[in-house]
């Protein structure tokens, strides 16, 4: 085996991507000036309206742009890597952020430039939000206890005050299939058989005109690229830039109208979709799912018709990376460390199999994996469905970027997620049509409601720390949820259960009102396009977030599991087994932060009971009693769409919190399972940083011990390799039957970071040279060198498997 | 019965085809000079002590392991049953199904643990699992022909094949060495060579021509050369035993050198030991 480099050859995509990587990250005002008016001019219509106009004025009158080479056009916002502001959902960060900095380029991480010029201006339509925002009408109605605990950060659901919900696979098969035209002529049709006399007629009514609106707007706004295409054309100095520019144009002219004839087409009319949802809302991992299914009947016909060749093909979807990779959200500085590093979480997901279990790998799956391991960029963020029945080619295939060390495609297991769904009760060939979302969590695409995973956090380390303060957060000195004792008062382990299992209800509990909080208020803020694009929203007359979808099942995430586990199994040995050391002695450590001779004493007892992620049982077994815990309490609960329509209208369970780890531990004091105060807690599923002691292969055999099938949310599993591993061909043959055996393992997802330690902190000397290093922080890639240096020390103090 | 086990590794990638659980064994009847694992050397459990850790918190320190706030000390191997090693071996059969893995027992050296040997690989073919067994060659002819009959593959060192040399080196001449290696192949075992390759010890031209004739004549077709590495130097010092560098030795032939040898000999040749 000779080690594939898959180098990037292709001159006008190497010229897009140095553009693409070389800008840095600024804001613009645009979409917040003309959405504002929009707003505006139509106050006192049905909220439907106002947004659409809201966004029709956006798409009509924001600057556009056509780039260089570009062969797919649209932007989102005035350049390249320029977040726009969504004033509707919050402006109190914008305010506080531009008094206290001046301006957004002086955070630690995730850092934006403001150009001087447009401050005044925004900080003039921030005053008209004022008030009625998304986050002005949650905290106005917030309870105490949900304000209390979000304060503690026992839960946090910030980021669903603070911008729309994101996190959904519209139905691009249908676009394609109908055109922009033919959704409006479906709208249409709803309308004429409406009965004006209904009880609810006219909110539908209103509903239905919004979708036009919606999409009469962007059909304007393809419109707007065929003409500025054309006017390029005419200055063009070289005849094949014109001749690509008037193509470019034809293609949008025909996109006004039409649905889609050619490849080319295709992807330029899935791009505008996923841009024209980017730009209604600002809730990340707005995903393109199994696009190499519903783009392979145009891919397929024109190789066979000779319109194109896969050279020119990858070319194309590479400049749809590019795109992807151009788009940036900004997001308040107390909420950017839950997902560090740039992330938009746009999903890209291959392979996988039908419900026949044929494999559905294509060529166009392998063209967009080796397009994504040319172009190293973070986004698109690939996911690849493997199972039993996978192609070897695909397989190894898969390896072999993998091995570049870029962490992508993450893998994620047809075995086990096509049950899963269907235990939810989706439907036999919807479950086989599953694609990722965001990062690990998994939806029927075009029939799932927002976030089948991303609501609220809940911290699971702080609420073990709670628990045994009886309710005392030491950090801000409130006190929560008492359940009457402290450590040294329980009188023995299953005292200290029950009260754990009082305190995750009781968190539980909190963290579900915190999202109905979101989503009742969010019902204010309709997103019209993305709703016409979710089955079954037209017909019911009703966005998704109203309950138009036919499956709405949502996941909040749990964080820091390892070190719940980790900590009962340490009290339960070395305090109430053994008897080492006494509740009261654990609990002075505890406070000291493990200082002094005793302190460092009783840490390393407690250091010494196994760790979750190593395949023993006593500790494995208590991961999954926490989780119990978890998934009864979480069983009791419906969300707002339950009985509304929607298959579910329920909960999944998620481990998929991104980088939350590190905001979530840093508020948390030291945990009996010896971890030290303000540190982070483990990610994911994964083992605590640096205790998975006994290789990959026990931290695999660990997580699958836990409910998996439960996990619709997504489980996240990130496991490091040395480069050796892949470097070396007989090595290699090992790392791909670690792939498979986590197939028979029915492990959800794993992701892998090839990298060296050494590389890693050679790049935080010198960011600069090391631009180019991509890492997984759980869940979805970032350039290592924009994350902030705890999250960089974090990654580094993984334990790097020598399997 | 009760066997002290210094390690366990899983997922191992080395010593043996595909994904491997080694056991490492306490005891060994050789004192090679590179010794790679001193700490497996006495048939007894010893304590690491390690200074840098240590933070002289006492000048009574107990010395135990137990208290220890530092971790500066820790106890060498582990006490544990056949039941709870094959257990361990075990937890890894779906790794050793998809890459054509099992178990390695490894040592110290598995002839002074015969008994515990034989029953765990006993049980591990009872389990279908592939064994493979990491030895010297050192021990009672008898027993390594028993568990020959439940061993899948030797990785067989020749460290030299001058006796008298290898008694310098490792405290035992090769006489008995050699004769095992004829009865393993006797009984049609099969048996991969290793040799590990110490600078200025047994890399010279004439010993790599005896090796090949050696395997030669007996019609070993395989040889894994384990170049010299020094990674063992703080388990020397937590053990306050002296480490024997032989990084800066003069060496004769490197490994690429002998591979070529020996390839000209029509053995095969794997630098570095992964199948």
């Amino acid at each position: 085996m000779t080690v594939e480099k898959f180098l990037l050859n292709n001159p006008r995509i190497q010229a897009l991507r140095e553009s693409v990587l070389s800008k840095k990250p600024s804001v613009c005002i645009d979409r917040a000036r003309h959405y504002t008016a929009g707003y505006k001019n139509f106050e006192g219509y049905p909220v439907y309206i106002q947004r659409a106009e809201a966004i029709a004025s956006c798409l009509d009158n924001m600057k556009i742009y056509i780039k260089p080479q570009e062969l797919i056009v649209g932007n989102q916002a005035e350049d390249e890597r320029t977040a726009p502001i969504f004033p509707e959902y919050a402006v109190d960060w914008i305010i506080t952020e531009l008094a206290e900095q001046g301006n957004f380029n002086k955070r630690e991480g995730d850092n934006f430039f403001l150009p001087e010029a447009y401050k005044a201006e925004l900080l003039d339509i921030c005053q008209y939000w004022r008030g009625k925002t998304l986050k002005d009408k949650c905290m106005a109605a917030m309870p105490e206890s949900i304000r209390a605990a979000s304060m503690v950060k026992a839960i946090h659901g910030e980021g669903n005050m603070t911008s729309g919900d994101g996190h959904i696979v519209p139905d691009f098969e249908k676009l394609l299939r109908l055109g922009l035209s033919g959704i409006i002529t479906v709208t249409q049709a709803e309308l004429v058989k409406l009965d004006i006399a209904e009880n609810d007629a006219l909110r539908k009514q209103a509903f239905w005109q919004s979708i036009i609106i919606s999409m009469q707007a962007t059909k304007r706004f393809v419109g707007r690229y065929s003409k500025l295409a054309r006017e390029l054309a005419e200055q063009a100095g070289n005849e094949l830039r014109k001749t690509e520019l008037l193509a470019i144009a034809a293609n949008c002219e025909w996109l006004v109208s039409n649905p889609p004839r050619t490849f080319h087409e295709a992807i330029q009319l899935v791009w505008f979709a996923h841009l024209v949802i980017q730009i209604e809302s600002n809730g990340h991992s707005a995903s393109l799912g199994r696009l190499d299914q519903y783009l392979y009947a145009y891919y397929a016909r024109d190789i066979a018709t000779g319109i194109i060749t896969a050279a020119e093909a990858k070319e194309l979807l590479q400049c749809l990376w590019i795109k992807l990779f151009s788009i940036l959200k900004i997001r308040p500085t107390s909420h950017a460390g839950y997902g560090a590093g740039y992330p938009t979480y746009q999903n890209v997901t291959i392979g996988g199999m039908d419900s026949l279990h044929n494999d559905s790998v294509n060529d166009l799956s392998m063209l967009i994996l080796d397009s994504v391991a040319e172009c190293k960029l973070t986004q698109p963020n690939l996911s690849a469905r493997v199972h039993n029945y996978c192609s070897e080619r695909f397989l190894r295939r898969c390896a072999e970027v993998i091995a570049l060390g870029y962490g992508m495609p993450a893998l994620h297991n047809d075995e086990i997620i096509v049950p899963a769904l269907l235990n939810k009760g989706v439907q036999y060939e919807d479950a086989y049509n599953y694609t990722q979302v965001g990062c690990v969590e998994v939806a029927v695409p075009g029939k799932w409601g927002y976030r089948c995973t991303g609501m609220s956090f809940l911290n699971i380390p702080k609420v073990v720390e709670l628990t045994i303060n009886n309710g005392f957060d030491e950090r801000t000195g409130s006190i929560l949820f008492a359940n009457g004792k402290t450590l040294p008062e329980f009188g023995d382990y299953n005292e200290l259960w029950q009260a754990f299992s009082d305190n995750m209800a009781y968190y539980t509990k909190l963290s579900v009102a915190l999202d109905k909080l979101a989503d009742v208020h969010l019902e204010q803020y309709p997103e019209l396009f993305c709703s016409a694009l979710v089955d079954d929203c037209i017909s019911r007359g009703k966005t998704a977030k109203e309950g138009g979808a036919v499956y709405d099942i949502i996941a909040g995430l749990q964080v820091g599991l390892a070190n719940a586990a980790n900590s009962f199994a340490a009290l339960k040995k070395v305090v109430y087994e053994d008897q080492v050391f006494s509740a009261g002695q654990v609990q002075a450590a505890l406070k000291s932060d493990f200082s002094g001779i005793e302190g460092m004493r009783i840490r390393r007892a407690l250091l010494s009971v196994p760790k979750f992620g190593n395949d023993e049982p006593y500790v494995d077994e208590i991961a999954l009693n926490v989780y119990n815990i978890y998934i009864n309490e979480i069983g009791k609960y419906t969300n707002t769409r339950y009985g509304r329509g929607p298959i579910g209208g329920n909960y999944g369970l998620s481990t998929s919190g991104i980088s939350s780890n590190v905001p979530m531990g840093v508020v948390t004091a030291a945990t009996p399972d010896g971890r030290k105060a303000w540190t982070p807690v483990a990610e994911g599923v994964s083992p605590t940083q640096g205790s998975d002691v006994n290789g990959a292969t026990s931290a695999l055999k660990s997580v699958v011990k836990l409910p998996t099938i439960l996990f619709t949310g997504g489980q996240l599993l990130n496991q490091k390799f040395s480069p050796e591993f892949v470097n070396n061909p007989q090595l290699f043959e090992k790392f791909i039957s670690f792939i498979k055996a986590f197939i028979a393992l029915r492990g959800w997802h794993i992701q892998f970071n090839i990298i060296s330690v050494e590389t890693l902190i050679a790049a935080q000397r010198d960011p600069e040279k090391y631009r180019d290093i991509i890492v997984r922080v759980a869940g979805y890639c970032a350039q290592f060198v924009t994350l902030d240096k705890i999250t960089q020390d974090d990654i580094i103090a993984r334990t790097e498997q020598k399997l | 019965m009760k066997t002290l086990v210094t390690q366990i590794e899983r997922g191992a990638a080395f010593d043996g085809p595909g994904l491997r659980t080694v056991v490492f064994f306490k005891g060994c009847p050789l004192r090679c000079q590179w010794c790679a694992n001193p700490e497996t050397q006495n048939m007894t459990n010893e304590t690491y002590f390690s200074e840098k850790l240590c933070m002289n918190c006492s000048e009574r320190c107990p010395k135990s392991v137990q208290t220890c706030p530092t971790g500066a000390l820790i106890t060498v191997a582990k006490e544990m049953t056949i039941a709870e090693i094959v257990n361990e071996i075990r937890k890894d059969e779906v790794f050793f199904r998809t890459s054509g893995g099992g178990v390695t027992l490894s040592g110290g050296e598995i002839l002074l643990h015969a008994k515990a040997a034989l029953e765990i690989l006993k049980q591990c073919k009872l389990n279908h699992i592939s064994t493979a067994v990491e030895t010297s060659g050192f021990g009672l002819r008898e027993e390594l022909l028993k568990i020959a009959k439940y061993t899948d593959l030797f990785l067989f060192d020749i460290k030299h094949c001058d006796s008298e040399k290898h008694y310098a080196a490792t405290g035992v001449h090769n006489e008995t060495i050699i004769d095992n290696l004829r009865a393993l192949c006797a009984v049609n075992a099969q048996i991969i060579i290793r040799l590990p390759l110490i600078p200025g010890i047994n890399d010279t031209a004439e010993n790599i021509r005896q090796l090949i004739e050696l395997m030669q004549s007996l019609n070993l077709r395989e040889l894994h050369i384990l170049p010299y590495h020094a990674l063992a130097r703080e388990k020397y010092a937590w053990l306050a035993k002296t480490h024997n560098d032989f990084s800066c030795c003069d060496s004769s032939l490197n490994a690429d050198q002998i591979a070529e040898l020996v390839a000209t000999a029509g053995i095969n040749t794997v630098i570095g030991g992964i199948n």
